[in-house]
């Protein structure tokens, strides 16, 4: 039983060895010339606009987070769902409306109280 | 399980869904959906509750054409009484949302009995045990564990409901999220209760923890509530992560989530002993925190004098019972091929928390922190019956877990009762002669706190009475004498207490406590029941007796 999980633990090391290996290796390797652009933290491209440790942001931007993480699930349930759609019949159909009503609820509410709301 | 079309390499088995082994959860969550969209209809609930009231009718109806009269009575008996409550109080969304989450518990309350009745049949071989029945393939047992802690879990709630309405209007936390989320992890809770697999187990204590880290935090202007919210969340990810690793672990080793596999795995010489022994561990961490056993008991002093005291009430009486629930069932299910080591470990935790959990209780100055500590005391004393592995340890288990929530919920609503006139907490020297200026609360708390020291003619007497008994059989005698000696230590303070409320003058500006309907119901129900529980065990006792039957 256990012997089975050694190749995950084969992964596992090579994916650790790798990462240390790479971080390693350039630290000891690579050549150093730092001017001040390099230094900047990396804004996607946009001149930074302050201190990244106390920069201080919207709890909306962690609703949106979760809004979208709610969604990505219910994907992650739909796709096997559809691809079996027609073997599952009316059962499966029933499931996943109850599945998607509960979610629905749950938009709905935030929603109606005003989590979408961006002021 | 129906398999379709045999013959055919891609067919996909479609499993028969026995609604009845979990039709008293399906009351409580479908009218948790339906008050959370009540909350947001700002003052026209009908628009909400007449639809989901008529869908509920409709429904009840076509149930009763299909032949189970019961589920489909209480489907229409829910159906009119949402919008009922709405009718009879405009404009009131809180009291709406009390009234409709108190229907949805009686109606789960009933189709619990009418389960009793149909679905458990109580076996012909005069043993007069309920015969168990597993389903969702396998997912779920319905068994005596589950039927007994429904009973004891649904009626917490039901009292708890009442007894925090008034209190949580005066604290102006009445928010609408509290009967939704108070449903909701009372389902998680019974499902917990019900889960035969890991991953059900694991599912069910998130959906009843993320409920409860939430309506710990209700007052979220109040710091305490702020506290308590935070570290029960931070702890409780924790633990969780634990009984996550220690479940993986088993899964390792036995090669099945399935408890009854488990089980039967654990006896084979071929498994894997250490790493069955690691996941042991780690999941005893794991739901010793959950159900607050010294030494992963630092928790629950702070998050029970924090959050808000029905909350509290709540928290004590039913996370209890439904931990207690999922220890009985992994540890007699799952895990008896451990038994040498789990045995002596469980029982070595349980002298420590007995001891410890009564000494910190005779130091606390606050009333509420006295009875977080008592609330891990009696942790212990349940433990007892668990460690005597037997069928009368697991009855005496179940039905101590009733007798421990009836004494708590009393104890509470006193609590409740005083702290309304008052922002912050009720300390014990407050209670000097209470028994003067109002001398009902006083004898109610005073008969609730006797039932939570153990005391005749209360329910606690006739819970620890069974439970050490199971202790005594199972030949664990050192045990016993340490559970004795906490009592009696407990009953000591418990008693001097009593004695200040009723042999002392008053002081200046002692709490006056306010009642309110709600509230007196809900004192006055719990205490009926531990005074009926002490003096009348037997119904109970039966009941608890008929549940020593599980899935294999």
């Amino acid at each position: 039983m256990l012997s089975e999980f050694l190749p995950v633990l084969l992964l596992f090391g090579l994916a650790t060895a790798f990462a240390v290996g790479s971080i390693a290796v350039s630290s000891l390797v690579g050549p150093r010339v730092p001017n001040p652009t390099k230094l900047a933290a990396y804004e996607s491209g946009n001149e930074p606009l302050a201190d990244v440790k106390n920069t201080r942001f919207s709890v909306k931007f962690y609703m949106v987070a979760m809004l979208f993480l709610i969604f990505d699930i219910e994907a992650v349930f739909v796709y096997p769902w559809a691809v079996v759609f027609r073997e599952l019949g009316w059962f499966g159909l029933g499931q996943m409306v109850a599945f998607i009503g509960v979610l629905g609820v749950a938009f709905i509410y935030e929603i109606g109280r005003g989590g979408l709301e961006w002021d | 399980m129906t398999v379709l079309a045999q013959a055919d390499p891609n067919v996909v088995l479609i499993p028969d869904v026995a609604w009845s082994s979990f039709a008293p959860e399906l009351a409580p969550t479908f009218m948790a959906l339906v008050l959370l969209l009540v909350a947001i209809t700002r003052g026209r609930e009908q628009i909400v509750a007449a639809p989901a009231g008529l869908a509920s009718v409709a429904g009840g109806v076509w149930l009763v054409t299909q032949g189970p009269v019961v589920p489909g009575a209480v489907a229409i008996a829910l159906g009119v009484g949402l919008p009922a409550a709405v009718f009879a109080f405009p404009r009131r969304t809180s009291l709406v949302q009390a009234w409709g989450a108190g229907m949805a518990l009686v109606g789960a309350l009933v189709l619990t009995g009418w389960q009793y009745v149909t679905v458990l049949d109580v076996a012909g071989d005069g043993s007069g045990r309920i015969v168990p029945q597993e389903a969702l393939a396998g997912a779920l047992a319905n068994d005596g564990i589950a039927f007994f802690t429904r009973i004891t879990v649904y009626l917490t709630a039901l009292i708890v409901i009442p007894l925090g309405y008034g209190y949580l209007q005066d604290r102006r936390i009445n928010r609408a999220e509290v009967e939704p989320l108070l449903l909701l992890s009372v389902v998680g809770m019974v499902a917990i209760a019900t889960a035969n697999d890991l991953i059900t187990i694991f599912v069910a204590l998130e959906v009843f923890s993320l409920a409860l880290y939430v309506l710990c935090g209700l007052a979220r202007r109040d710091r305490r509530s702020q506290e308590s919210s935070l570290k029960y969340f931070v702890m409780g990810a924790v633990a969780s992560a634990i009984l996550l690793y220690g479940m993986a672990l088993l899964y390792v080793a036995t090669g099945s989530v399935a408890l009854g596999d488990i089980g039967t795995a654990l006896t084979l010489v071929s498994t894997p002993r250490i790493v069955a022994v690691l996941g042991l561990v780690l999941v005893t961490v794991g739901i010793g925190f959950k159900i607050a056993l010294v030494p992963f008991h630092l928790w629950t002093p702070d998050v029970y004098q924090g959050a808000p005291t029905n909350i509290t009430a709540f928290m004590a009486a039913a996370t209890k019972a439904a931990g207690f629930a999922v220890v009985l069932r992994l540890y007699l299910v799952a895990f008896p091929g451990l038994q040498s080591l789990w045995v002596p470990m469980l029982a070595v935790l349980a002298a420590i928390t007995m001891l410890y959990g009564a000494y910190l209780a005779l130091v606390q100055r606050d009333l509420k922190r006295m009875l977080a500590y008592s609330s891990i005391t009696h942790a212990g004393y349940a433990t007892i019956g668990v460690v005597s592995v037997s069928d009368a340890g697991l009855s005496a288990t179940l039905w101590y877990l009733l007798t421990y929530a009836v004494g708590t919920l009393g104890a509470f609503g006193c609590i409740l009762a005083l702290e309304r006139t008052r922002k912050g907490e009720v300390g014990l020297l407050e209670l000097r002669g209470l028994g003067r200026t109002s001398p009902a609360i006083a004898g109610m708390l005073s008969l609730s706190l006797l039932s939570l020291a153990g005391l005749p003619p209360t329910a606690g007497f006739a819970g620890k009475l069974v439970v050490f008994q199971a202790g005594l059989e199972a030949g664990l005698t050192w045990l016993v004498v340490i559970g004795v000696l906490s009592s009696v230590v407990a009953a000591f303070f418990y008693l001097r207490l009593a004695g200040q409320m009723f042999l002392e003058e008053p002081d200046e500006g002692a709490p006056v406590p306010v009642q309110s309907t709600g509230l007196s119901a809900g004192i006055a129900v719990s205490a009926t029941l531990v005074i009926f529980l002490g003096v009348q065990p037997q119904l109970f006792l039966q009941l608890a007796d008929s549940a020593v039957a599980l899935v294999p």
